[in-house]
């Protein structure tokens, strides 16, 4: 029982992890409708960023960590103006190539600059145990998880009570809507990418501190799909939970499948099987919005 | 107060939809624009609202001039700053906010906040619907809710000009009616200019002060909407009314 609740408990810090960064992955195709196959990748760049601030500089971490959180604001409002924006009328099929496109160049920049090594995370949150009871848990695990919950909350509270939250929601809600309320689309389009870059870099950052650095952190953007497609792909509290049960199947997979059959490395695998279950029963993910056609 | 020159419209480059129409829009007027469906009603609309553009449509010639500035062109976010506001056609509430929320993004474009909860107050207050479910997502509203709320939500922009799309679209014929004397009194009470687009002839005409008919993308009849009303060419042909038969 306590391998179980242990494996648990693990599932839902790492899965934390998954949360914030399929928030950021949901906030981009709800407003633009585009799944952004670089979100990995975003990821990826804001914990070198991170690293590279606290390293070069010698800056302590949370100052570093939120001028990495504004580089990468930077980046993706480059990215939005220069590549995206231009495709405003361009079908999705092409604009997700897009950013499949970007991914490949921001991995290429990694790999050039940082080498595609593993590189650790100075230590930031001690990696020592506290004991739980039946479980002891690095405080690295704990702060992140601690991180994750504020992020949450505070992006949270941003939608639901800020006045560009609002907006935002509008927009992902009906397009046509919002334009014809005078929302200027490109701005919100814009908008939506700063954050979700912002988020990714959170996740980045946080995801390196456990396990450090290397450009094999770019996976993440893959890891999350499941949740996202889970939650379902409209769905931003959807993806916030789907992220910790991805988290939790991951490493009950993990666990067991290996006690159980001798084969390692099946964790992340288990949940892409859950996923084909799930979607079979229901389409359109746990919390997606069936589409609704006038005939 | 709205003037539109030989207007024409084309969708993805190639479909003409407007061929060369003019019409002018008094201040505190009402005006319809009659037509069958496919005619080109809601392109022009579009076309005034900036809204062409999300559906790959653009004005080829012509000019729209608002109180004596030319607008042509200008996307829907410049044409809600000056007091433009479109109330598209199926409604087009945001589904997944509360009636509230769709009433505060009505309010976009004001910068005076601080009248905004005033104007919520009385909005609500004139529609007594919305004001008992302020808290519900607007996509579990009735039809005719959702009509309100989508007029409402104009009201809140403080328009000079409201152009609306087939209010009474998927409406059963009481909700028609309970909408038409909604624009109605607001038009008479607030002095508002209306553009009314509609394929209800005969409670378009009820409204507007003046009507255009258009068909196939020209202008082919236009007059006051008394003389539309005993207009037989109008009646036998254009709409399909006869004196035996009022098509609601």
């Amino acid at each position: 029982m306590d391998y179980f609740l242990a494996l648990v408990v693990n599932g839902i810090i790492v899965g934390s992890i998954y949360s914030v960064v399929a928030l950021g992955l949901v906030l981009i195709y709800k407003a633009t409708e585009v799944v952004n196959f670089a979100q990995g990748e975003l990821l990826m760049i804001g914990a070198y960023i991170c690293l590279e601030i606290i390293v070069k500089t010698g800056m302590p971490f949370i100052p570093a960590f939120l001028m990495s959180m504004g580089f990468m604001a930077i980046l993706a409002l480059i990215i939005e103006r220069v590549v995206l924006r231009k495709m405003l009328e361009a079908p999705v099929m092409s604009v997700i190539m897009v950013t499949v496109g970007i991914g490949v160049i921001l991995r290429a920049v990694v790999i050039l600059v940082w080498k595609a090594i593993s590189i650790p995370f100075p230590e930031i949150f001690s990696r020592e145990g506290v004991s739980l009871g039946f479980i002891t848990i690095g405080q690295v695990y704990i702060w992140s998880f601690v991180l994750t919950l504020i992020f949450m909350g505070l992006f949270g509270a941003f939608f639901k009570y800020t006045r560009i939250g609002l907006v935002m929601r509008a927009t992902a809600s009906s397009r046509k809507a919002a334009e014809s309320m005078g929302v200027p689309l490109t701005k919100v389009f814009a908008l939506a990418w700063v954050i979700s870059a912002v988020v990714s870099c959170v996740g980045g950052v946080l995801a390196g501190n456990i396990a450090g650095l290397s450009p094999e952190l770019s996976f993440y953007g893959i890891k999350v799909f499941p949740a996202v497609i889970l939650g379902g792909l409209d769905s931003i509290v959807g993806a916030s939970i789907s992220g910790v049960i991805i988290g939790v199947l991951e490493n009950l997979g993990g666990g067991y499948i290996k006690d159980l059959t001798g084969i390692r490395g099946l964790g992340p695998v288990a949940p892409f099987f859950v996923l084909v279950g799930i979607l079979w029963i229901r389409p359109t993910g746990l919390f997606g919005k069936k589409e609704i056609e006038r005939v | 107060m709205l003037e539109v020159h030989d207007l024409r419209v084309a969708y993805n480059r190639v479909i003409r939809v407007l061929e060369g129409i003019s019409f002018a829009v008094p201040k505190g007027k009402a005006v319809t624009l009659l037509g069958a469906n496919g005619s080109g009603k809601s392109t022009t609309v579009k076309a005034i609202s900036g809204m062409l553009r999300s559906d790959n449509g653009a004005i080829v010639t012509g000019k729209v001039v608002l109180e004596g500035e030319d607008v042509t062109r200008q996307g829907a976010s410049r044409m809600v700053r000056r007091g433009v506001i479109h109330v598209m056609e199926g409604r087009f509430v945001f589904p997944d906010l509360t009636v509230k929320e769709n009433l505060l993004m009505g309010a976009y474009s004001i910068k005076d906040r601080s009248s905004i909860t005033e104007d919520l107050g009385r909005w609500l207050d004139f529609f007594p619907v919305l004001g008992a479910r302020t808290n519900t997502q607007a996509g579990y509203l009735s039809g005719g809710e959702q009509q309100m709320l989508a007029i409402a939500r104009a009201l809140m922009a403080h328009p000079r000009l409201v152009l609306m799309d087939e209010p009474s679209m998927g409406l059963s014929p009481i909700l028609v009616q309970e909408v038409f004397g909604v624009i109605s009194d607001i038009q008479k009470t607030h002095q508002l200019t209306f553009l009314l687009v509609e394929q209800n002839v005969r409670m378009a005409l009820k409204v507007a002060d003046y009507g255009y008919v258009i068909e196939r993308g020209f202008i082919r009849l236009e007059g006051t909407a008394e003389e539309l009303r005993q207009n037989k060419h109008l009646q036998d042909f254009y709409l399909g009314i006869s004196e035996n038969e009022n098509h609601i």
